[in-house]
């Protein structure tokens, strides 16, 4: 297994560091991140379909097999692939769940897992207003009611960064203040950073210090592949 | 009734009955369905023969120390299964109007924990009265008063857990058994899927494996005692079932991918893939129980489980070399198919099934996280 160097002291400092990371499907190269640090903090992430920020999201959820590493808060995924994935969540844009299985079942199962209380999980349910479907099979669910089922499955537990892959879509326009909030609370009161794909709008204002991160073309092969641009120019 | 005792039945007992019913079935048929030959007379039916049967059982348990350590080790499991349920349940907030019988004194709590502890007992409860009956009328009155003792001592050991737990709902009563590495639940998902979506082809692969398995063993005796053939055709209804183990991985990949982002450790990963290839490994392993000793000796037995649990392990792991098509995947079954039947006619079936169980575990930890 290759080895990547690296400054222990500085990953004290930043939240996030990409290592010479390099994704191809097949033959296709379509990421390269020979390196990049990100703070803590909440990150929008930009670029155009087919950009790779799926890709990028679920790299860092530990899903996908790539090259390089990555390492979150002094965890390496390589290295240390169980303690990198008990600090990182992750909700789909488009979550998929076997029909047949119940929201409940899959609450319960990340609970399990993530060793969860069952305050913070009811909390949630309460939260994204899925009690009431809960003990039906996800087949019967309508996507938006996948999407909050993903999405509570995101936050439970204690996890230093989220990934959250277009989570407006298909969400109702009540529960879209709520994740604000959550995001917000998260961020301020237990200090988890978010990693945000959006093409809606995220609104202004809404979310303490948010950052716009930009990738751009899809065989990235520039250092600045994602550039942290400052929160000061960010034209959402 | 009591109304109380109505509340504890309606959101403890059933729930626990329902959501074990699956199992429930599958250990009565265990028992009383997978009734086959005995002492080489012919197959028997009927409640006689359902009943002489029960009790040679009940007498071999109360004759042979080893069975008897046995039985109660798995009655104690069952209890340690009930408490996790009821003391999971305690915890959850919709279950938080049961601290209601705090109010009540506590002998009177105890007494209403353990009225429901017996009623998760049931079925284990009804059995021992069996076990008191024979035990009774074969003069064993300390085996039986030691069956029916144990009974009652699991019972009021977790009555009073449950006790605990009411009176402290913010802490977590003594657990008795160390929580197994990893989810328990995982292999569960793959089961469920195999009932819910495949119910056809899971049956018609069992028959077909357990059938072939059964038929070829018959006609192995003493005098003529060659497994060559046995194995063949056995390993056959195990390559049948490289299409269940096609599919498990393709939902797991399309609808269960979250699985790859949760903090679980290599070996608990592999160890749900086993035990869920064990548990559908189960009707192969009645199977086998009804032909041993005779006409199959007990050790060739274990070397057919072996041997297909092997093989379903080691094609669960080449899933993860690479996204093969069906077809492709099918090619390779059919390459380890001929390996197999070279290493039946050589005789190394035993050997090749260590090296393949080895090969599975190796494949695994090698390509879980880079496919």
């Amino acid at each position: 297994m290759p080895t990547y160097d690296y400054d222990p002291l500085q990953f004290k400092i930043s939240m996030l560091q990409f290592l010479q990371v390099q994704k191809s499907y097949g033959d296709r190269p379509v990421l390269s991140i020979p390196s990049l640090q990100l703070d803590k903090g909440i990150y929008w992430l930009q670029g155009s379909n087919g950009s790779g920020k799926t890709t990028i999201l679920r790299m860092i959820a530990g899903l996908l097999p790539f090259r390089g590493d990555i390492v979150l808060n002094g965890s390496s995924l390589r290295r240390t692939p169980v303690e990198y994935r008990r600090l990182v969540s992750w909700a789909d844009a488009e979550p998929l769940y076997p029909d047949f299985l119940k929201g409940r079942d899959l609450v319960a199962f990340y609970q399990e897992i993530r060793k969860a209380s069952p305050q913070q999980v009811e909390s949630l349910l309460q939260i994204f207003q899925v009690k009431s479907f809960l003990s039906a099979p996800v087949g019967t669910y309508s996507s938006g009611m996948v999407k909050k089922l993903s999405l509570v499955l995101a936050f439970i537990g204690s996890p230093s960064l989220i990934t959250l892959d277009e989570p407006l879509v298909t969400l109702d326009r009540e529960s879209i203040p709520a994740l604000y909030s959550l995001i917000s609370a998260s961020y301020l009161e237990k200090n988890t950073s978010f990693l945000i794909s959006s093409h809606q709008d995220l609104a202004t204002g809404a979310l303490p210090e948010e950052k716009i991160l930009s990738v751009r073309g899809q065989t990235i092969d520039t250092v600045d592949a994602l550039v942290p641009v400052p929160a000061s120019s960010q034209n959402p | 009734m009591t109304p109380t005792s109505r509340i504890l039945l309606k959101s403890l007992v059933k729930p626990f009955y329902r959501q074990n019913a699956g199992q429930l079935i599958f250990i009565f048929i265990l028992f009383f369905g997978a009734v086959g030959e005995l002492e080489g007379t012919q197959i028997h039916t009927g409640p006689l023969y359902q009943f002489h049967y029960q009790y040679a059982l009940i007498l071999g348990m109360l004759s042979s120390r080893t069975l008897f350590g046995l039985v109660l080790l798995a009655w104690f499991l069952y209890g340690e299964k009930c408490a996790q349920f009821v003391l999971s349940a305690l915890r959850q907030p919709d279950h938080s109007f049961l601290n209601i019988l705090n109010r009540l004194p506590p002998p009177a709590t105890f007494r209403l924990l353990f009225q429901l502890q017996l009623l998760l007992f049931l079925p284990i409860g009804l059995y021992s009265l069996a076990i008191l009956g024979v035990a009774v009328y074969k003069g064993w009155i300390l085996s039986g008063l030691l069956v029916i003792g144990y009974l009652f001592a699991v019972c009021l050991l977790a009555a009073a857990r449950y006790q605990y737990q009411l009176q402290h709902p913010g802490r977590t009563a003594w657990r008795l058994l160390p929580s197994l590495p990893g989810p328990i639940s995982w292999w569960k998902f793959f089961i469920r899927y195999l009932f819910r979506e495949h119910r056809l082809l899971l049956t018609g692969i069992k028959i077909v494996s357990c059938g072939v398995l059964y038929l070829s063993v018959k006609t192995l005796s003493e005098d003529n005692y060659d497994l060559r053939m046995p194995s063949l055709l056995y390993n056959i209804g195990i390559f049948g079932h490289s299409i269940l183990v096609y599919k498990f991985r393709e939902l797991e990949e399309k609808n269960l991918l979250f699985y790859r982002g949760l903090p679980i450790s290599l070996p608990a990963r592999f160890l749900q893939y086993g035990l869920l290839y064990g548990v559908l490994l189960i009707p192969e392993m009645v199977t086998l129980a009804l032909l041993i000793p005779k006409p199959l000796h007990i050790e060739d037995a274990f070397l057919l489980l072996l041997s297909g649990y092997s093989l379903l392990v080691l094609l669960n792991s080449l899933l993860f070399i690479a996204p093969f098509t069906i077809k492709r995947f099918l090619k390779i079954v059919l390459i380890l198919f001929l390996l197999l039947y070279f290493a039946v006619l050589a005789g190394f079936l035993g050997w090749l099934s260590i090296f393949i169980l080895a090969g599975a575990l190796a494949l695994f930890g090698w390509r879980y996280y880079r496919y």
